[in-house]
């Protein structure tokens, strides 16, 4: 039997808090070192270029100029496949051309406009489709389609899936350019030491991926190379790539001192990654009672110019329509292109809100041909807890995909119908929903629903190492960084309740390569689970070794902790302070765990049910959120109160996405035409809707005392929980996000001129 | 952001002074619009004359029937002042829709009426424009032109994006200038000016002048308007279209009827063909939406902004249901 939890579970407060309220926390921008310089970026004006000749000499010869950093001194390797540190082809307007350091940041400013390039203008190409025509531009000597080739994913037999169709039903959707929209921008310091580099730096991989990618651009191995990561102010998927830092780096080993480089707020939107333009078309084949029998989902996403995560972005689009509904038969392709536009990366639930957009608007618009509440649709063909129908095609003893195809494998536990129940419970779903568009008056109220299904949290390498001090501290080592989400402050849990320790005696090293064990990528929603186990193995072995220490003193073969005293098992009379068994031990205890969590039996996914109320004004298409019910499965809640502000928080910027924030380019020009607060419509506070959380699932048998991912999954169903509620308002299916004014009234304009 | 020289009169006779010594130079007042477009290279400035030490301009006094506004009183003091009452209600209501609290609290009066367009590509250093003396309009063929104008538009199409000057001309407004020869007063109507007259401009303020005062003429006790603003966002957003409507209920009719549009043309828009279609008439639904058709009757808009047509209607119709309801 498990025994009772104490500390997992409980709303511990979050780790270095009151740093931040008080301004305290140090973020990478904060840093100063003695000496150090400041550098600036000078950015491409053209959207594809060459450069056939660069004048530094003015340049250098300003004012506490110390260098200025060229093409020519980034030649040792490439960060990624794609991308150099400072490459002589430039492919947007924006990417680095070159770099200053001096003394103070207005005269490495002053500096950039005294630099003379020489730009042979290049052909360029902003529009996906056009990309991958065989006559377009070349973005990368490659070819345009991101790795040479599409992602294709496919179970059953789609073809007689849809030959065996009563009704097949389809719809093209679209999403725009999101930018992440951390507070806190790109930023990075380098400082020698002879041969040996230190980096800080706004990172979300100090092991997995700065350390090799600074050691390909430099020209160093990892072993000289040390990565720090101080607070990070927002990762949302994003500040994985090293460019920033290898200039940085490359600029204080030509300068001998340090240099630090902070982007402005327009370059993070420009030269941040962002997530590009999607176009989705999906078809969905049902049974004459109204069951999917064929879901077949063709994606082309816009990469830009550069793209980090490659095709896995790509991939994710095909996660809900490939396994959200029970259906023998599916397929995924998607094309990834690269165009000259700003570089694409990973954000936030990489492809996946915008594939169930596509997939949950598709489904509402079938249940309501079908004169079936949209709800009972989900309750009746969501995927159940034994997976989909069909053959496992996984050999048996591998693990098992968390962007799962196949049939034949059940999930670890899926608590999909728990969340559909409670959140329609809550929002009062069956009490308060009217049929679509029977709503008048100019402010018209609808309500949605939405479903969404994601990665578990499996599938990365993970290590820990938890060492108990003879002062009474378990020190906790994970190479993971904590990107603002608290992963600090769940990490510790774990390891305090494997420890049978108060949280206070817990405490926390991370992101810092010198002193802590390889750490994985902090993606995928994978901390908990991952980092999580291995935190909870190593804090168990170090638990161990320390009752054998305490048995040994007792001169008995085995000790438990009763509260805090270790009891001889099998004589209760004997026993040892926890004080006393710490002063005589010969050395700290230390458990270490290595492990690449993952099963070989089941799929471990997360879960999530979403209801949105809004009013809609048809006359003037402004759509306002007034309610909001999230519903997450994501296993056994380790800190409800943070978990509570994650999913709002996620819920939050998926509906500022969902309603008004893009980046603009102008095709003439290939500039971004709104890398600011002002034009970037972000979230005000007076749009802020109240949004409930709820946690209606249970445990899940394979996560660290339970607890399953939780940072993307919130985001998944949001754009379709609100364009469902849209259209029971007013009766207008939304197909392209953000649903702005000018979207809504020409949905609406489109529907009633067919009408007509 | 380049250098430049910050000066600091202590009298709108020694700032004319300093603005005619020659080489560029502007009026910086709050400078919630002026240091953004500094910083952002849009524009740049040798000297920059303040008016902050100028304290006549932050009053607010009686003036005949009306009152006479500092060119230098802040927006949030706009939006607090209880003499804004009664007819004048809608410019304290359209100070109330600028910006954010924060920076109503640095913006000004003067600046308002004088801020520079919102045209994204205006807006971007990457991008010459008409209005930075290049040769070609880039936003034309844009689709992406939130903040262009739908009428009275030719070879250069950024909307005037201030929130007051809509109901300042609903209110007959004058404003006061000073110059090297004096003082000036001229109505608010004649102060802006499009790009047929010059492109780079968007009112008549020589380069040597300043704004000193806006001036509200009496109003009838019982004249009533409102100011409504469609926006993507609810807080810090500029309009993509905006109505001062106001008039006095008389025995069921509208009289003294004044619409004027906002983020429409490159000026902003008094429609007096409708306002008069609205005179000695009730208010009835088909009437507004009569109005509202009147109101965008010259309407060319360019493909991306068409829809601008249909939300300002929207509005229009809505403004007059409001003040009708009293």
């Amino acid at each position: 039997m498990e025994s009772p939890l104490h500390i997992v579970g409980t709303d511990a407060l979050r780790q270095g808090l009151a740093e931040k309220v008080r301004g305290d926390a140090r973020y990478t921008a904060d840093l100063k070192r003695p000496g150090m310089l400041y550098g600036r970026i000078l950015r491409c004006p053209h959207p594809h270029a060459r450069v056939r000749a660069i004048d530094t000499a003015a340049a250098e010869r300003a004012p506490g100029v110390h260098a200025v950093l060229t093409h020519h001194d980034a030649t040792h390797g490439r960060i990624d496949a794609d991308l150099a540190a400072l490459d002589p082809e430039l492919r947007y307007v924006g990417d680095e051309v070159a770099a200053v350091a001096a003394e103070t940041p207005a005269q490495a400013e002053d500096a950039l406009a005294l630099i003379r390039v020489d730009y042979e203008v290049l052909p360029a190409v902003f529009d996906a489709r056009e990309a991958l025509a065989p006559d377009a531009p070349a973005v990368h000597p490659g070819g345009n389609l991101v790795d040479g080739q599409r992602v294709i994913v496919e179970r059953g037999d789609l073809a007689r899936g849809f030959a065996e169709a009563a009704q097949v039903f389809e719809g093209t959707f679209r999403t725009q350019v999101h930018g992440p929209v951390g507070m806190e921008t790109r930023a990075a310091l380098a400082e020698w030491e002879g041969d040996h580099v230190t980096v800080w730096k706004t990172s979300r991989a100090v092991h997995a991926m700065d350390r090799p990618a600074l050691s390909r651009a430099l020209g160093i191995p990892p072993e000289r190379i040390r990565v720090i990561c101080t607070n990070m102010g927002g990762g949302f998927g994003n500040k994985d790539e090293s460019r920033l830092a290898s200039i940085v780096a490359l600029l204080a080993r030509k300068t001998g001192r340090p240099v630090r480089i902070e982007y402005g707020r327009a370059e993070e939107f420009i030269a941040g990654r962002n997530r590009q333009s999607t176009e989705n078309h999906l078809r969905i084949g049902v049974a004459a009672d109204g069951a999917p029998v064929a879901i077949e989902l063709q994606s082309v996403m816009n990469a830009g110019s550069y793209v980090a995560s490659g095709r896995n972005v790509t991939r994710r689009i095909g996660q809900g329509p490939v396994y959200l509904y029970r259906c023998p038969n599916a397929r995924f392709e998607g094309a990834t292109a690269y165009t000259n536009r700003p570089p694409g990366g990973s954000f936030r639930g990489l492809g996946a809100p915008l594939g169930h957009f596509a997939l949950e608007v598709l489904i509402d618009e079938i249940a309501e041909h079908l004169g079936v509440d949209p709800l009972d649709y989900r309750l009746r063909y969501q995927v159940p807890p034994e997976g989909q129908p069909g053959q496992r095609t996984t050999p048996p003893g591998q693990h098992i995909p968390d962007e799962p195809v196949e049939g034949g494998v059940p999930f670890s536990s899926n608590g999909l119908e728990a969340c559909l129940l409670a959140g329609a419970e809550r929002f009062g779903w069956r009490e308060r929903r009217q049929p679509n568009g029977t709503a008048t008056g100019p402010r018209r109220r609808g309500l949605g629903v939405a479903m969404g299904v994601y990665k578990g949290g499996v599938g990365r390498e993970a290590q820990a190492l938890v060492r108990i001090a003879r002062d009474g501290k378990a020190h906790v080592a994970v190479g993971v960084v904590d990107v603002g989400q608290g992963s600090t402050t769940i990490l510790a849990q774990i390891a305090a309740e494997a420890l049978q320790m108060p949280l206070e005696r817990v405490e926390m090293t991370m992101a810092d390569t010198a002193h802590t064990p390889p750490g994985h990528i902090t993606a995928g929603s994978s901390t908990t689970f991952s980092t999580g186990n291995a935190v909870k193995l190593a804090a168990e072995s170090a638990r161990n070794r320390l009752l054998e220490h305490a048995a040994a003193m007792m001169g008995v073969a085995n000790a438990e902790l009763q509260g805090d005293r270790f009891v001889a098992r099998g004589d209760e009379q004997r026993s040892l302070g926890i004080g006393e068994v710490l002063e005589r031990l010969p050395e700290d205890v230390q458990g270490e765990a290595t492990l690449v969590v993952g099963s070989s039996e089941v799929i471990v996914n997360a879960f999530a049910a979403h209801f949105c109320e809004v009013e809609v004004e048809p006359d003037s298409g402004r759509i306002r959120i007034v309610r909001y019910v999230a519903a997450q499965d994501s296993g056994r809640i380790v800190n409800p109160r943070m978990a509570v502000s994650q999913v709002s928080g996620g819920v939050l910027q998926f509906l500022g996405i969902a309603l008004r924030e893009e980046l603009l380019l102008d095709e003439r020009s290939g500039v971004t035409l709104n890398p600011s607060f002002l034009e970037h419509k972000s979230t005000a506070f007076v749009d802020f809707p109240p949004i409930e959380v709820l946690f209606p699932a249970g445990p899940d048998p394979l996560g660290p005392f339970g607890a399953k991912a939780l940072g993307e999954p919130p985001v998944v169903p949001v754009f379709a929980a609100v364009a469902n509620a849209v259209a029971n308002a007013i009766g207008v299916r939304l197909h392209e996000v953000p649903f702005t004014p000018k979207r809504v009234l020409a949905a609406i304009n489109a529907q009633q001129g067919s009408a007509r | 952001m380049k250098a430049f020289a910050f000066l600091e009169p202590a009298s709108v006779g020694e700032a004319v002074t300093r603005l005619a010594e020659g080489g560029s130079a502007r009026i910086i007042a709050g400078g919630s619009d002026l240091l953004g477009e500094l910083k952002e290279g849009t524009a740049h400035y040798e000297r920059l004359v303040s008016l902050g030490r100028i304290g006549s301009l932050r009053a607010i006094a009686p003036a005949g029937d009306g009152l006479r506004i500092g060119a230098a009183v802040t927006l949030a003091e706009l939006e607090h002042e209880r003499r804004l009452a009664g007819p004048y209600r809608l410019l304290a209501e359209a100070a109330r829709g600028v910006a954010t609290p924060e920076i109503r609290n640095q913006g000004t009066l003067g600046g308002n009426l004088c801020q520079r367009p919102r045209c994204l590509h205006y807006r971007s250093p990457w991008i010459d424009c008409l209005k930075k003396g290049g040769t070609d309009c880039p936003a034309k063929d844009s689709e992406h032109q939130p903040y262009l104008a739908v009428m009275g538009a030719s070879d250069c199409f950024a909307a005037h994006a201030s929130d007051l000057a809509p109901p300042l001309l609903a209110l007959d407004a004058a404003v006061v200038v000073a110059g090297p020869a004096g003082e000036r007063t001229l109505p608010l109507a004649e102060f802006f000016t499009g790009p047929e007259r010059d492109v780079r401009r968007e009112n008549v303020l020589g380069p040597d002048e300043v704004l000193t005062a806006v001036v509200l003429p009496g109003r009838a006790a019982d004249w009533r308007g409102t100011y409504l603003k469609a926006r993507e966002r609810t807080a810090g957003d500029f309009p993509l279209v905006s109505v001062a409507f106001g008039a006095r209920m008389e025995g069921g009719v509208l009289r003294e009827v004044r619409l004027v549009l906002g983020g429409v043309a490159p000026v902003p828009w008094p429609c007096p063909q409708a306002a008069a279609l609205l005179e000695g008439q009730a208010p009835t639904a088909e009437i507004a939406a009569r109005a509202a058709e009147a109101a965008f009757e010259s309407a060319r808009p360019l493909a991306g902004s068409a829809y601008k047509v249909q939300l300002g209607r929207a509005l229009v119709t809505r403004a007059i249901e409001q003040v009708a309801a009293g």
